[in-house]
């Protein structure tokens, strides 16, 4: 087995750099693992922002709304600098600011309805026309009042009274709001560090026996070809087998609850077929990388394309239709929406067909990515 | 003799493939995946398109159904609709409500009902609208019980044109937050100049290269040499960074707001620190090659970290917790001058963030000077 121990002292001097995507996995799952504490309800809940209101009216009537809208939303209270007011709101650290001048009192019992207070907003935005329509009922609402002669406490009073008034809101029956589990976030990022390890990993160890003098020098020994390729391919296996495992037992510690679970082992077999298909990439992309440095440029472009195409980075949702309908030529893509769907499953008897699906091309990816691999590796041959 | 060194140095940059690749083609593959990742999200999720929803009519129509249809009709009219209305039978709406394509049904039989899938903005935005109609009943109710004599004054102001609020904007700046990646990949683009600044300083110290041990046998004057590396590897990596923001501007649209001239100078004094971190970096201390690049990568690397280039707000979450951090840090100081330049109308913090850039810059660049000058060797 001289070629397999040659595999691993090649692997070893390589763990370094390896072990770089490690711990950027690791913060990757940390920074964005959030918290499952949610995980369903049946109840409707009002959406909350954040607002800001600066509030200089002494007349009373300015006061009440702040009261009003802090029943509904956040109130955080910045410093009234431009500046920070700009920061604040490009950073969606509040969503709106509200200036109540101090002539509103005034200018409502007068009856004005135009133009009495002051917003800033993100121009277009949801969030600002939400807001918006919440003020301005709350400001109809007490300008009839007013408007019918009431005093203004009795005004106020009797506005924020109506105001009470709420639509019945339903979730339809067995509709229940589900909320990911950290785990499914572990999950996520597996295959871009997956990608990363097995290429700079097992990338230039089969460069280094692809180099014309060792290749031309093992040819000539007397083990045969199919031995020697027999010993990499054990030696590519051990590690892609190691690496899931350590993965695997991670995912363990930090989410045991899920991993010994039917959801746990479908996550199993969902990263097993994909470091697989990392490991045919890394075996295609090796007949090329002609050295270290165009090992590391792929190891980038694909790990990292992938990863932002096939939706790993970012949720499908946010993604347009056409750049999905183009993810759909990504292994990832596939490996997301199995990962989607695996988080639901509470028994095999209720398994979706989408996971089936997923696992079935991502396993053609793997087979036609080698194919394309051993093609080329022949034609190499023969054009010696 | 300066001339004729810029022009091989800016030759030999442009013949060396891998640092080509890290400073034009790379800051230009990761600007498309951002661009397709979540180029849309600004318009999808942030901004405001009419809601689709499903009304279902019940069989009991009172009086009321009338004025709660008038009332829908006034929401789905107009420039700028608010809803846009399926009128369908109850097992139509729930079929379009399971497939997702609308975000809720109403349902008006004796009383209005709203019936959502989950929670979201724009189904508040649905709750908003119907509490609206049923809170204007009340107030009208109300009045017309205890005030009846009122009424019809009160009833003519419903109708009243109203615009209580006004909408003021801080800027015309580009309010889009994800624009951000965009900055902290330009800023990225800039610092890659690092790698080319580390070569600076391994062609000028004998012991690390032959090349250099070479250079400092000849009679050229120490300070020219690295100078006209200096000026040729910065206009080599100057044109880079302007590909990439080209691309980004005119290719995929990114708008970073109007003013582009000082956006490039940005970019310019962007690359100057660039290049001096490589520099300085690699000209001190008696490390390989090797060990001084990998502190090279991961220097730069944890300056774009904390600029936002992984994690949008993570300059924010800086700022909270160790705000010297993002005075000293380059990549922090380039994404706050891109986002002073696209947000402000003045250009006091703009003009701060420069002097803190050509502040360091210099620095950088004296000590580097000072350590490779008159280094002797006894042997090499």
């Amino acid at each position: 087995m001289q070629v397999y121990r040659a595999f691993l002292k090649i692997l070893k001097k390589n763990l370094p750099a390896v072990s770089i995507y490690f711990f950027i996995f690791m913060g990757l799952t940390i920074a964005f693992s959030r918290s499952g504490n949610e995980n369903s309800k049946t109840q409707f809940e009002q959406e909350k922002l954040t607002l800001c209101i600066i509030n200089q009216d002494d007349g009373g009537l300015g006061k009440d709304l702040k009261d009003y809208l802090s029943t509904l939303h956040k109130l955080k209270n910045i410093k009234n600098d431009k500046e920070t007011l700009q920061d604040a709101l490009y950073n969606r650290q509040v969503d709106y600011i509200l200036y109540i001048p101090n002539d509103f009192t005034e200018k409502m019992n007068q009856g004005i309805t135009s133009e009495v207070l002051r917003t800033i907003k993100i121009p277009g935005g949801t969030a600002g026309f939400f807001i918006d329509t919440q003020v301005e009922q709350y400001l109809s609402t007490l300008k009839l009042y007013l408007k019918a002669d009431y005093a203004k406490e009795q005004a106020v009073k009797q506005a924020k009274k109506d105001l009470s008034v709420q639509t019945k809101v339903t979730v339809p029956n067995g509709e229940e709001v589900s909320e990911l589990e950290p785990a499914f976030y572990y999950f996520n990022y597996l295959p871009y560090i997956f990608i990363c390890i097995t290429i700079m990993g097992l990338g230039p160890i089969l460069m280094a026996f692809q180099k014309k003098e060792i290749s031309d020098r093992n040819n000539c020994s007397s083990m045969s070809l199919k031995n020697k390729n027999m010993q990499i391919t054990i030696g590519c296996i051990t590690f892609v087998t190691f690496c899931l495992i350590i993965f695997m037992f991670l995912a363990g510690i930090m989410y045991s609850d899920f991993v010994f679970s039917i959801n746990g082992l479908l996550s199993f077999i969902n990263a097993g077929i994909f470091i697989l298909i990392a490991l045919a990439m890394t075996f295609l992309f090796a007949q090329f990388a002609k050295n270290e440095n165009i090992l590391n440029m792929g190891c980038n472009t694909i790990g990292l394309g992938l990863s932002f195409l096939g939706g790993i980075f970012v949720p499908h949702e946010i993604m347009g239709d056409k750049v999905l309908q183009v993810a759909r030529f990504t292994p990832t893509y596939w490996y997301v929406i199995a990962n989607e769907k695996i988080q639901g499953i509470k028994s095999f008897a209720h398994l979706p067909k989408e996971v089936l699906i997923s696992f079935g091309l991502e396993a053609a990816f793997a087979i036609s990515i080698f194919s394309i691999g051993l093609i080329i590796t022949k034609r190499k041959q023969d054009a010696k | 003799m300066f001339f004729h060194l810029i022009k091989y140095q800016i030759k030999k940059r442009l013949n060396t493939k891998d640092e080509l690749f890290w400073s034009l083609v790379f800051p230009i593959l990761l600007g498309t995946f951002f661009f397709v990742s979540f180029g849309g999200f600004f318009d999808k999720y942030e901004t405001f398109h009419a809601i689709p929803v499903a009304y279902v009519q019940g069989n009991n129509k009172s009086l009321d159904s009338k004025y709660f249809d008038n009332f829908l009709k006034e929401l789905e009219g107009g420039k700028e609709p608010i809803l846009e209305i399926s009128r369908v039978s109850q097992e139509e709406a729930d079929k379009l409500l399971k497939k997702e394509e609308i975000k809720g049904i109403i349902h008006a039989a004796d009383s209005i009902t709203l019936i959502v899938k989950e929670d979201g903005m724009d189904q508040s935005i649905l709750k908003g609208i119907l509490d609206q109609y049923l809170q204007k009943s009340s107030t009208i109710n109300d009045i017309m019980k205890t005030a009846p004599e009122k009424l019809e004054g009160v009833i003519n102001s419903l109708y009243e044109e109203t615009n209580y609020l006004i909408e003021d904007s801080f800027s015309d700046g580009n309010m889009d937050a994800m624009v951000t990646y965009f900055y902290a990949l330009i800023a990225m683009s800039c610092l890659y100049g690092c790698f080319a600044g580390h070569t600076i300083a391994i062609q000028a110290k004998a012991n690390l290269s032959n090349l250099a041990a070479r250079r400092v046998v000849s009679c050229t004057n120490k300070l020219q040499m690295i100078l006209a590396d200096f000026f040729g590897t910065l206009f080599v990596q100057f044109i880079c960074s302007l590909i990439s923001l080209g691309y980004l501007t005119l290719v995929l649209k990114v708008n970073f707001g109007n003013k582009m001239p000082l956006i490039i100078c940005t970019i310019l004094v962007g690359n100057i620190i660039g290049i001096a971190t490589g520099l300085f970096i690699s000209a001190v201390g008696r490390q390989s090659e090797n060990v001084k690049m990998g502190i090279v990568i991961g220097i730069t690397m944890t300056e774009c970290f904390l600029s936002g280039l992984m994690i949008q707000n993570m300059r924010v979450i800086v700022e909270k917790y160790f705000p010297i951090l993002n005075r000293i840090n380059p990549a922090s100081v380039l994404v706050d001058s891109f986002y002073s330049l696209n947000i402000y109308d003045t250009y006091e913090r703009y003009t701060k963030n420069m002097i803190i850039l050509l502040t360091m810059a210099a620095v950088l660049c004296i000590l580097s000077y000072l350590t490779v000058r008159r280094e002797r060797y006894a042997s090499l």
